[in-house]
């Protein structure tokens, strides 16, 4: 997995090389580029948020600058709080909806957590610049300039709006990508092919993301623009967005903790829509800084302290790990409690990681 | 950069939900998921700020929702949800940040 998932900033595989039309159709078409291009399988777009695919996504919104850092990257996982992770199923709390999700206990999972890289990056910086004037051109007071915006249907709305969708897709192209070399890494380990290794995708979702979607808010329906930053999308049962596998039993919500202790999956609720617009948490949170955590790390050899907890760590570099470690972040166990006590999402299953890479 | 010492007002809801109440040029309330564990971290940090600051943006539908997992963010604290009315709402590049989707 390490040799096949590039983690650093570009990519170093010759396989996957974009021309800029080949970009242009990643920025349009998400993760449904990537399955026509022969990267994993069409029902893996099934259990993707959106079916891997945001609308209303235009590359003529996305600078030459921001494709020119994409054009290297699609298929890489970064570095920063990105990750994939080997893990097993520690715990099952709910054994109906672990099973509709195909989860079972001592079972090996595969978790990746990266976005649209430098790409979305550079989308965000540019639109705050612009979004600055449009603020005080139409003259939305704010508490802070940080919270720079514009009317959704402004032309600085739209265009933003746009370019963030295409980002958003070459987000969902990026793990499929990644999913797909997964799923060759553990096909050449075990000897099998690699459309025999028994891998199938439980739930593919956004977390940091502005979408139109429709909620009943006192009794009247209305189309809302969701920003969720650092948090995920929670559907409940019988919802028409909740993949049909899943229809049943409500959509699965994948909680990330820190690389040393444990991640959970979580289902969505009915409550969640009425009192968060169906969303939930998305992590463990950091509770040091990155510099706090660098210089806490200092004299320790971080890799040694994580094999004694039972994870091997593979890292592009030394400083993402320090930035990472465990105690860097609040026990997603705690937060995970609270979201399932106030009945956002319940808790199905808890995974523990056995080998991590770190870009 | 609005990092002074956090003078918001929280009240108890439940044992898992606080409030901010709307005040001055709040549209509408804070929410945050917290239980004591949580909400001792969070208290001093200008992350509720954030939460307080984001509910004064035209068109906010519902609260300014804060999740247990809060951190301070650009403008928008991370591990926040605003829904926006989809005409006369806002749409903000805070809320979504750098790493999008």
């Amino acid at each position: 997995m390490y040799r096949n998932v590039p983690t650093g900033v570009g990519s170093h595989r010759r396989d996957l090389t974009l021309s800029a039309m080949a970009l242009r159709r990643v920025l349009e078409h998400g993760a449904r580029w990537a399955v026509q291009e022969g990267f994993g399988r069409r029902e893996d777009l099934d259990v993707v948020e959106e079916g891997g695919c945001l609308p209303g996504a235009d590359p003529d919104r996305v600078s030459d600058r921001a494709c020119e850092r994409g054009h290297t990257q699609l298929g890489t996982l970064g570095s920063g709080n990105h990750f994939a992770e080997l893990q097993y199923v520690a715990e099952v709390y709910d054994a109906r909806v672990a099973a509709a999700f195909g989860l079972f206990k001592d079972q090996v999972t595969i978790m990746i957590h990266s976005g649209s890289r430098g790409l979305g990056h550079q989308v965000c910086q540019e639109h705050l610049r612009e979004m600055v004037d449009a603020s005080r051109r139409h003259g939305i007071e704010l508490p802070d300039r940080q919270l720079c915006c514009a009317p959704i249907r402004s032309p600085e709305g739209r265009a933003y709006l746009a370019a963030m969708a295409a980002a958003a897709n070459f987000a969902f192209a990026n793990r499929q990508v990644m999913g797909h070399w997964v799923r060759e890494s553990v096909a050449s380990a075990l000897g099998v092919a690699p459309d025999r290794t028994g891998i199938t995708v439980v739930y593919d979702v956004c977390h940091n993301i502005a979408k139109f979607e429709t909620f009943t808010v006192k009794g009247r329906t209305r189309e809302l623009c969701v920003h969720r930053k650092g948090a995920t999308r929670a559907y409940p049962p019988g919802h028409p967005q909740t993949p049909a596998a899943y229809r049943e039993v409500g959509q699965p919500v994948l909680i990330p903790g820190d690389m040393g202790r444990y991640s959970y999956v979580l289902v969505g609720t009915e409550r969640a829509l009425g009192e968060t617009f169906g969303s939930a948490c998305h992590g463990a949170g950091r509770r040091m800084s990155r510099s706090q955590a660098k210089r806490s790390a200092r004299g320790r050899s971080l890799l040694d302290e994580m094999h004694a907890r039972g994870v091997e760590v593979m890292a592009a570099g030394m400083a993402t790990v320090a930035e990472e470690m465990p105690e860097a972040y609040k026990d997603v166990a705690d937060v995970v409690r609270v979201v399932d006590a106030a009945g956002l999402a319940r808790r199905v299953a808890q995974l523990r990681p056995i080998g991590v890479i770190k870009g | 950069m609005s990092h002074e010492p956090s003078s918001v007002t929280l009240e108890r809801i439940d044992a898992n939900r606080w409030r901010i109440p709307r005040s001055g040029g709040m549209r509408v309330d804070g929410l945050i998921f917290a239980d004591d564990t949580l909400i001792a971290e969070i208290r001093d940090d200008p992350c509720l700020e954030q939460v307080r600051n984001v509910a004064h943006l035209p068109g906010i539908v519902g609260a300014s929702l804060a999740m247990p997992d809060i951190h301070w963010g650009y403008g928008f604290p991370i591990g926040g949800v605003a829904a926006m009315d989809g005409v006369d709402g806002v749409i903000s590049p805070g809320g979504v940040g750098y790493d999008i989707n």
